[in-house]
């Protein structure tokens, strides 16, 4: 679905002082993947979130998105319909004062008939579960409702994958729930492509492939089990593994017939308790 | 504490007033304001206070609403007709002390005044009462869009209020966590004179205003995102159309106005 | 010394249609030197009772006293706010000078110090929160790093030489890195400063890792305090209020349900793994 192809990508690119922030980076995401990208500020993750819908051009290296390369001119609107974005900050995406005008916002730019837009809007309200507030003032409701909101404006456009650069970051426990929840349902029963940024390695667990970023390149890739067993080289990146899995690894060390790998709770209390 | 306030004071409701279309109300409004200068007696502005009177009963709004909008211009209906009753001359004298005199020309021209004021005011606020936020702008749009080959970027300009409005609410909110952030600080809004004061909000503006040009920068990045290119090609999810009835009610208002203006009042 | 509160209750836009009783009877106490975890919901009244504490609220009835003072209309809120420093959410969103050492000298400038003192002040405050003093005094806090902007704002506050220190979220939007270092710079600063420190926060685990008690609000009251160890054995209770409780307390609960004898109140990795060859230790004396 799309491909990084050895992209370099540099800041202020004319300058002297110019700062690369991506390395030679390759990749490719397969349709109906949720993919993970960690890394702690400063690894290159939002700078490549923004190359895979053509908000930034690699100077090096290109990005194809169902084979259209995203500095491409001409394929530079249709590119941005296939690949959604929703960012950090849940206020500074909402452009509306009500809620369903927000979201009709991308359908409108995309020049759709009325009547359609119309049900785009329902139905991408529905698929966030925000169907009811969609008369409410966008700057009444919770910071996890608001991203709501924006991931049912990115929705609206239909697109085929959705990025999302650091998500939960502004929120509190309860709105992170919600928008994880979210998301993964929508991978899980819409079939949507997820890139999901960010650097809480507990969402992580639920992706099926998670690529770790360290001063501009990925430098560990692989299913949440394989990357979370390499707890050592995690910790000297400075990240964090999740408690249970540092545990279980302490344990295995210790003696007890425990795998590497254990992820959550549940497979902890089952590991333990045959 | 700023979350309660709704911007545009939009009154929601479904009377013929609040379905009118928004250009047809521009209108509207702009002939009574026309009027409202072309009548000059006691018997014009009676009839125009009914007829605003009818309006806010047709769209259900309560009164105390209307009044509560006045608050902010006691001051200047006062002064308008203190000023007249003391400044303006003419007719019999009402009272006398030395050299300041009341006379009745001044009494009425400063009643007048302060009427015609009252219905000014409360009869545009009806306007933003009976008509939500994005259906003006969107009516601003539609009014300035034939200027377009003249170079009036009108859909920018709809663009640009709608935004705007849709952040009022969350300014304020940043504004008064930034306050108490400065307050914290040591940092004093209340006390000291002007030139103090203006110094004080120093602190209060620079955040604000950078965090503004920050969020101005985000939301450009997400509008590109959802592929926002301008107002060409752009469609809207509710259109209202201007029907026979809006039409109706324009001329029938133009008219009952020209009859108010041919009675001589 | 430090805070008390007695029957402290707070309601907002009193008799209009906003009203809300954020605050209803809230007692507590807070010691010199002690570093409190203040935990709970958005909504459960967190922020509103810590902006009591350095009278930008003030109780509508019930008392409260902070370092001595008591928070009336009467109170002498200059004296307040320089004995408690409170930094927001976010605190790097209220930098506004020129260069950094002016903006952290913003501060003690304010409580009437002359500039030479502020300006000293300024430079340990930065030291303090562990930024270069070279690299970073002459610069624009906005050439900076988030993590550096925010610590530049935590340096603001510090300089005006608090008493009791209250961050609210000090480490929201960091990476782990980030957290970690700031954790263990407000740790070592609560030493070297002598300070009482509240820290307001959602993450269980982080507060727990490096405070004395821990203080769980809900709708408004105290729902329940006491050591970390005391509040986590408290944890089906927590989430039944829809708290997050820390991975760790949720694994011992779960085993716990399924009928294992084992220690519930773990803080951290360690003391899981010694709770766990507990348990097995006493099974296999059991078989």
């Amino acid at each position: 679905m799309i491909k990084v192809e050895n992209v370099s990508y540099y800041y202020q690119a004319g300058d002297e002082k110019r700062i690369q922030a991506l390395k030679d980076v390759d990749m490719t995401i397969e349709e109906g993947e949720f993919v993970a990208i960690i890394g702690h500020n400063g690894s290159g993750k939002s700078t490549l979130a923004k190359l895979f819908n053509g908000l930034l051009i690699p100077q090096e290296g290109r990005v194809l998105v169902q084979g259209q390369a995203t500095n491409d001119e001409d394929q530079y609107w249709s590119i941005r319909q296939q690949v959604g974005m929703v960012f950090q900050n849940p206020d500074n995406q909402l452009i509306a004062t009500v809620v369903e005008e927000d979201v009709a916002f991308g359908p409108e730019n995309l020049g759709l008939p009325s009547e359609e837009i119309l049900e785009r809007v329902e139905q991408s309200l529905s698929q966030v579960d925000m169907l009811a507030f969609r008369r409410h003032a966008p700057h009444l409701l919770s910071g996890g409702q608001k991203q709501r909101i924006a991931i049912a404006g990115i929705l609206a456009m239909r697109p085929k994958c959705l990025v999302l650069d650091e998500p939960t970051a502004m929120l509190d426990p309860r709105g992170r729930r919600e928008v994880l929840e979210t998301v993964r349902r929508l991978n899980r029963e819409d079939g949507m492509t997820v890139l999901w940024i960010t650097h809480h390695m507990d969402e992580a667990v639920h992706a099926h492939r998670v690529l770790v970023m360290e001063g501009g390149s990925v430098v560990l890739q692989g299913t949440p089990r394989q990357v979370f067993r390499q707890s050592q080289q995690l910790q000297q990146l400075n990240l964090d593994v999740p408690a249970v899995t540092r545990l279980g690894q302490v344990l295995a060390q210790d003696g007890y017939s425990l795998p590497q790998d254990i992820l959550t709770v549940e497979e902890m209390v089952k590991a333990l308790c045959r | 504490m700023f979350k309660g306030i709704t911007i545009g004071q939009y009154y929601p409701g479904d009377s013929f007033i609040h379905k009118l279309e928004p250009k047809i109300k521009i209108g509207l409004i702009t002939a009574y304001v026309v009027f409202l200068f072309l009548l000059d007696t006691a018997y014009g502005y009676l009839a125009m206070m009914l007829l605003t009177l009818a309006v806010i009963f047709i769209a259900r709004l309560p009164l105390k609403l209307l009044l509560r909008g006045l608050r902010p211009l006691y001051f200047i209906i006062a002064f308008t007709l203190i000023l007249h009753i003391f400044f303006t001359k003419g007719g019999d004298i009402w009272l006398q002390w030395g050299r300041i005199s009341v006379h009745s020309q001044g009494v009425l021209t400063g009643l007048m005044m302060a009427w015609r004021l009252i219905l000014l005011v409360t009869t545009t606020s009806l306007l933003t009462l009976t008509t939500s936020p994005i259906a003006l702008t969107d009516a601003i749009e539609g009014i300035l869009s034939p200027l377009r080959p003249i170079g009036v970027p009108a859909h920018e300009l709809a663009m640009m209020m709608t935004i705007a409005l849709r952040f009022i609410p969350t300014l304020l909110e940043e504004a008064e966590k930034i306050m108490k952030a400065q307050m914290a600080r040591g940092a004093d809004f209340e006390s000291g004179n002007l030139i103090h004061r203006a110094k004080a909000m120093i602190p209060l503006l620079v955040p604000l205003f950078i965090s503004s040009f920050r969020r101005a920068d985000d939301l450009a990045l997400a509008m590109e995102a959802r592929c926002y290119r301008g107002g060409k090609g752009r469609t809207r999810m509710r259109v209202q159309k201007v029907t026979g009835t809006d039409w109706l009610t324009l001329a029938g208002f133009v008219s009952v106005m020209a009859v108010f203006v041919w009675l001589g009042l | 010394m430090s805070i008390t509160a007695k029957d402290l209750t707070h309601t907002y836009s009193p008799g209009t249609t906003w009203e809300a009783t954020a605050l209803k009877d809230v007692n507590l106490t807070i010691d010199d030197g002690e570093i409190i975890g203040l935990i709970g919901h958005t909504g459960s009244g967190k922020s509103t009772l810590i902006q009591h504490f350095n009278g930008l609220l003030r109780p509508t009835s019930g008392a409260l006293t902070v370092q001595g003072i008591e928070v009336t209309a009467h109170a002498n809120l200059r004296k307040l706010r320089q004995k408690v420093g409170l930094v927001f959410q976010y605190p790097e969103h209220q930098l506004f000078e020129e260069t950094v050492l002016a903006d952290v000298a913003f501060g003690p400038k304010n409580l009437g110090l002359p500039q030479e003192d502020s300006l000293r002040r300024a430079q340990t405050a930065l030291a303090a929160v562990g930024l270069e003093l070279d690299q970073v005094k002459d610069r624009s806090p906005f050439e900076l790093s988030g993590g550096q902007m925010r610590r530049v704002a935590i340096a603001g506050v510090l300089a005006m030489e608090p008493e009791v220190l209250i961050l609210d979220e000090p480490t929201a939007g960091l990476d782990p890195k980030s957290r970690n270092e700031l954790m263990e710079h407000l740790r070592r600063i609560h030493k070297e400063r002598d300070l009482t420190l509240v820290i307001v926060s959602h993450s269980m685990e982080e507060v727990a890792a490096v405070a004395h008690r821990l203080l769980v609000m809900d709708k408004g009251s105290i729902f329940t305090q006491g050591t970390p160890r005391q509040v986590f054995s408290r944890g089906e209770e927590l989430r039944a209020i829809g708290l997050d409780v820390p991975p760790l307390t949720k694994l011992m609960l779960a085993l716990q349900r399924q009928g294992v004898d084992v220690a519930t109140d773990v803080l951290n990795v360690q003391e899981a793994r010694a709770a766990i060859q507990q348990w097995r230790k006493g099974e296999n004396t059991n078989v």
